[in-house]
């Protein structure tokens, strides 16, 4: 990752108003970072692996994290995961789940799937606006992205 | 030979004894009507013969019937009269034998106690005897050698010594009187026998001749066991015998009359010298009487003196000497009277001539008296020597004939001795010849029977009359266990258990008493060593030739064995009896005639009833049976099985009857049994009243189980390991859908399973078979009619009864139900995880954007708060459908509604109504099958289900310029399916599957919950259909199909 260049997020999220606040966090985040958003699982990877309605190298730079949602339609987001984590030249993209869910079972799928950690949407705005504080913190001015 | 004497004709010999015995008598009754007739002919033959006396001839007839009498046998018929028989006979014998006795001891000591005169008298004219009416001498000891040879012959143990003295003794009796009776005919002058006393008499004789021949023969008879010679030779004997003794009798009746003849002549020389001396003593008196009467001289007197006395000594000396012949003694008288007149004279002639003168004494000597005299003297003298001389020329000459008789008797005598004795020898050496041959024959039978004897397997012995053991083979030793010198010994009582001494006894008695001839018993012997053995006694009475008892033979069997047998069959007996008697069974035994004679001890525990309380079958039907009905048909059927069993040799079939005991309590008995003879019968009751109980139980439990498997769909199955047979309960048949005739085995068994599962029970099986272990398992068949079913198998092993079994059960309905409730278990977590992520994410929604609205209120930002604003209403909004579309969901699961049949038009004519309003805006073209189908459900709720449809089919429409929806029913093997077609935007293939899920929205731009098709899959199967979606691919429509339970035809 080259500094200054925008930290391109790929944000997998089939709720408008979810995917509205999320983009309103991050557009506010110190650390500059472009938000790509698709709508369901298919989408995600069609960008991912150009293909699709994303053919073509052009449309769709590779992002350097990925914010997913776990219910998508078409394709579920643990589908998508799993074919991030199974592809050599996308595996090493942190993914970042978030979700409303808070079962068990979805986080240890997850999980066993190659998340790189999974955060559970607060109903609590305060909280909410925290939790992506946190995250952009975290994610983007502390982690380090591989090439 | 003794034990059958009894019944064989009486032997000739004795026949012939007892004809001369009765010949015998007949002289002697003869003789003695001789002397009571007076016919001189039956007294003496000849007339100038001796004659018989009278108490001779009595003596005879006393003889000849005592002789006669015992010879018969003693007569078993009249005992009392044979023994008085028997008694007088030897009375007789010994009466007539005592009068030999006496008239012997009359001659011998010179009695003559004048019992001779007492019976008869002498008749005149008989010759003379020398004691008148007294028997001969002879005749009496013939007497008294028959008596005694009669009283041997009383002795009913004869040996061979009395037999041979018998013999003896009648032998001599026959010798004496025939020898005298020989004598008598050829001598022709036998007046006196020896010793000049009477000769026997030619009748007595012959009678006496014949009875001791008698005697001779009848102890011949018996001694033929006893003498060895033959007859010719022992009468060669006999007859050498008797000439020998006739010969001697003759020689020295002829040397007596020689030495007679000495003597006479001796005696007549005597005489003669006597007689001389006596002339010339006589001669010389007279010279000397006359010598003196002439000279005077005294010398004559003495020498006349001398001479008279001289003269006088010798007539004393003839006196003498002519003493006891009468004929002498005359002439002596007359001689000396003679003689003492001469010598008278010649002492008067001497007297006269001392006194006087010579004439006078001359005159007496010289006269011719005096010469008279002494011619007188001298003639008589004269006379006797004469006599003596001519007597002895007599004598000599008789005495030369009887030597000349003896020496032509001694030389033909000894001729025939010697043929005689010749033929004896010869005689003798075949005896001994054959005796030999005898002899050795008899010594190879001897060892034969000895053999025999020895090496019997049995004991034999013979035992005297006293019990004594008298010989002994030597198995009887082994038995008894003493060797046979201590047995000979002993006696039998020794060895004999004392309780068989008494039984034994009686035994030997009837035996004896001949009431038996042998007996058999069973008895103990005690052994040396102490030991009891038993033994199979047979003995028989062995009787000598006058058929009394002479010893015992007895056979003597071991039967300790036998006995051991015995015991043990009886004990065996004993014991089977105590079985029957035991036996866990009851039985018992009715007879011919009805008689319940046995009945064990389980019969009358079991059944109450003993026997007082049934004696008969008649009580027995009476009691057991107390419905006069039942009873009858009792009877009847036991009659027939009983016959049917005794005609065919088999047992008795059972029949199963209620028996009533005596309590009164009814059992039901299986009642069967054998039959033994014709009506003889053993009848078994078998109690069945617990096992009928138990069967109707176990009825009861089979059809409860039977029951249970069917309500629960579980069956067993059993694999034989031995015979690798499979065993299937109905209800597996039923499960593999197979008829019950089918065959299951292991293989086919396996078979049944599906790909997947095969292997898996095969190994099941497999591993339960070999090593015995369970297993359980869930697996998939597919069954005959090629169903797919779940299958429940759970095996175990039972090594000891070598088989493998378990249970089978279908699951197919729980597994169905499993699904279903896993998929509704999946379908409500998926649901409250759809409810709390999809409830959840508006309410993030609009608490996110309250707090962005309040950020953006206080900012005063118009037109974020707006934004946030609708954001905070979207969410909401959508929450309230949320909940409604999901109240609505759930409603579906409570569905109240009775199903009714409802033609299919009528349905989606309402539903179109409802959603009307899409399918104008879209401008969808609905057609609508025609086919008169009817639907059988909720008649909302299959509304619903269309609308939805419909609504689905319109909304996904995307941009199809001529959009268009069909509904139609399309029959697929036995159902109907509906189908709603439209040829819309279609569906991914990839993500069809997510198509009924809940909340699953494949475009999220879309209106909807995600809610609608689930709903009518939830509809669809309430009512028990399945419902799939089709769709060629994106861009190429969707087809909705579905079937429901029942959808049936519209009647026309």
């Amino acid at each position: 990752m080259v500094q200054g260049e925008p930290i391109i997020i790929l944000l997998v999220e089939d709720d408008p108003a979810h995917a509205e606040i999320v983009r309103r966090n991050l557009r506010d985040f110190r650390v500059a970072n472009r938000i790509v958003h698709v709508e369901d699982g298919q989408a995600a990877l069609d960008y991912l692996f150009h293909q699709g309605a994303y053919a073509g190298a052009q449309s769709g730079a590779r992002p350097n994290l990925i914010l997913l949602d776990l219910r998508l339609p078409k394709v579920d987001g643990l589908e998508v995961l799993r074919r991030i984590k199974a592809d050599d030249g996308l595996k090493r993209i942190p993914t970042v789940v978030l979700t409303t869910s808070d079962a068990e079972s979805d986080m240890v799928n997850a999980y066993t799937n190659g998340a790189g950690s999974y955060l559970v949407k607060p109903v609590n705005f305060e909280k909410f606006t925290g939790l992506m504080e946190a995250f952009e913190f975290y994610w983007l001015a502390w982690n380090r992205f591989p090439d | 030979m003794g034990t059958e004497r009894a019944n064989r004709p009486v032997a000739p010999l004795k026949l012939a004894a007892r004809l001369l015995t009765v010949l015998a008598a007949a002289i002697g009754i003869l003789v003695l009507a001789g002397w009571a007739f007076n016919i001189a002919a039956f007294k003496s033959v000849l007339p100038g013969w001796v004659a018989t006396k009278p108490n001779a001839a009595f003596a005879i007839v006393l003889m000849g019937y005592a002789m006669l009498s015992s010879s018969f046998p003693r007569s078993a018929l009249s005992p009392r009269l044979s023994t008085l028989r028997c008694r007088l006979a030897r009375f007789c014998g010994l009466l007539a034998g005592l009068a030999g006795l006496l008239t012997l001891a009359e001659y011998i000591f010179g009695w003559n106690p004048g019992i001779d005169q007492w019976l008869f008298r002498e008749a005149a004219g008989a010759a003379g005897t020398s004691h008148p009416a007294r028997m001969a001498p002879e005749a009496a000891v013939c007497l008294v050698l028959l008596a005694a040879a009669l009283e041997i012959a009383a002795d009913k143990r004869q040996t061979g010594r009395t037999l041979l003295a018998r013999a003896v003794l009648g032998w001599l009796v026959t010798t004496f009187a025939l020898v005298t009776l020989l004598s008598a005919f050829i001598m022709a002058s036998a007046t006196f026998g020896w010793w000049g006393l009477t000769l026997m008499s030619v009748p007595a004789a012959a009678a006496l001749a014949l009875l001791g021949t008698a005697v001779v023969l009848a102890a011949w008879q018996e001694m033929d066991a006893v003498w060895l010679l033959d007859v010719r030779t022992t009468a060669a004997f006999a007859c050498g015998l008797a000439l020998l003794v006739f010969i001697g009798l003759t020689s020295s009746r002829s040397v007596n009359r020689v030495v007679a003849t000495g003597h006479t002549r001796v005696s007549a020389e005597q005489i003669l010298a006597v007689t001389t001396r006596i002339s010339s003593e006589v001669a010389r008196a007279r010279a000397s009487s006359r010598g003196y009467s002439i000279a005077g001289d005294e010398k004559f007197v003495k020498s006349y003196l001398a001479a008279a006395a001289r003269c006088n000594e010798e007539l004393a000396a003839l006196r003498q000497l002519t003493a006891g012949n009468p004929r002498r003694q005359r002439q002596f008288l007359r001689i000396e009277s003679l003689t003492a007149a001469a010598l008278e004279w010649w002492q008067k002639s001497n007297d006269a001539r001392r006194a006087g003168p010579v004439a006078a004494a001359g005159e007496l000597a010289i006269t011719i008296r005096g010469q008279a005299l002494v011619d007188d003297v001298i003639e008589a003298l004269g006379q006797m020597e004469d006599d003596e001389r001519r007597s002895l020329s007599e004598f000599q000459r008789a005495s030369d004939h009887s030597t000349r008789v003896t020496q032509a008797t001694i030389v033909i005598g000894s001729a025939a001795g010697l043929l005689v004795f010749l033929t004896a020898m010869l005689g003798l050496n075949r005896v001994e010849s054959r005796r030999r041959q005898v002899e050795v024959s008899l010594r190879s039978e001897e060892e034969r029977f000895r053999a025999i004897f020895e090496q019997a397997a049995v004991g034999m012995a013979e035992v005297g009359l006293g019990g004594r053991w008298l010989l002994v083979n030597g198995k009887l030793c082994d038995i008894v266990g003493y060797t046979g010198e201590e047995l000979l010994a002993h006696t039998f009582q020794d060895v004999t258990h004392p309780d068989d001494l008494s039984t034994e006894f009686d035994y030997k008695r009837r035996v004896v008493a001949g009431e038996i001839d042998d007996y058999s018993m069973e008895k103990r012997y005690i052994r040396k060593d102490g030991s009891v053995v038993w033994i199979n006694l047979t003995v028989r009475l062995v009787r000598d030739g006058a058929g009394a008892p002479a010893y015992f033979v007895s056979v003597v069997e071991d039967i300790s064995l036998r006995k051991r047998a015995e015991e043990a069959l009886r004990s065996s007996e004993v014991r089977f009896r105590r079985l029957l008697e035991l036996a866990p069974l009851p039985m018992c035994h009715v007879d011919r005639e009805g008689v319940i004679d046995f009945r064990n001890r389980r019969f009358m525990q079991l059944l109450g009833y003993t026997e007082e309380d049934v004696p008969t079958l008649a009580e027995w039907w009476l009691r057991a049976y107390p419905d006069a009905q039942y009873r009858q048909w009792v009877i009847e059927t036991w009659g027939e099985v009983v016959k049917r069993s005794a005609g065919q040799g088999r047992d008795i079939d059972p029949i199963e009857y209620r028996v009533t005991c005596n309590s009164g309590e009814e059992r039901i008995m299986e009642v069967s049994g054998v039959t033994l003879d014709e009506e003889d019968l053993l009848a078994t009751f078998i109690d069945h009243t617990q096992r009928k109980r138990a069967e109707e139980g176990l009825a009861r439990s089979q059809n409860l189980l039977a029951e249970v498997e069917r309500i629960g769909n579980v069956g067993g199955w059993e694999i034989d390991l031995a015979k690798q047979e499979l065993v299937w309960t109905e209800e597996v048949y039923r499960i593999h859908e197979v008829e019950t005739s089918y065959q299951p085995t292991v293989n086919r068994g396996v078979d049944f399973y599906t790909p997947a599962s095969r292997p898996i029970i095969a190994r099941a099986v497999e591993r339960a078979i070999e090593h015995g272990e369970p297993f359980d398992v869930e697996l998939e068949i597919v069954t005959a009619k090629g169903n797919l079913r779940w299958v429940h198998a759970i095996g175990r092993a039972d090594p000891n009864r070598g088989r493998v079994f378990g249970f089978l059960q279908d699951i197919t309905e729980r597994k169905r139900r499993d699904e279903e409730l896993k998929l509704r278990d999946d379908e409500v977590t998926r649901f409250t995880y759809a409810v709390s992520h999809d409830l959840k994410s508006p309410l993030v929604t609009i608490r996110t954007f309250l707090g962005y609205l309040e950020v953006d209120a206080r900012n005063q930002d118009g037109e974020r708060t707006a934004k946030d604003m609708a954001y905070i209403r979207g969410a909401a909004d959508k929450m309230a459908q949320l909940l409604d579309e999901l109240l609505n969901l759930s409603r579906v699961g409570r569905m109240v509604n009775p199903f009714v049949d409802e033609p299919l038009a009528d349905i989606v004519q309402e539903a179109l109504t409802l959603v009307a309003g899409q399918i104008a805006q879209r401008g969808v073209t609905v057609q609508v099958t025609g086919e008169p189908v009817l639907l059988h459900g909720d008649h909302p709720r299959l509304v619903e289900a269309f609308q939805n449809l419909l609504d689905n089919a319109v909304k996904f429409m995307g941009d199809q310029p001529a959009p268009r929806v069909e509904i139609g029913v399309d029959s697929s093997d036995g159902g109907y399916e509906i189908y709603v077609r439209d040829n819309g935007i279609g569906i991914d293939p990839r993500h069809r599957h997510k198509l009924f899920g809940l909340f699953e929205k494949l475009d999220p731009r879309t209106e909807g919950t995600g809610i609608g098709l689930a709903l009518v899959r939830r509809i669809v199967e309430e009512h028990g259909g399945k419902i799939r979606v089709e769709s060629a691919g994106p861009g190429l429509g969707t087809t909705f199909r579905f079937t429901l339970a029942k959808t049936s035809r519209q009647p026309t």
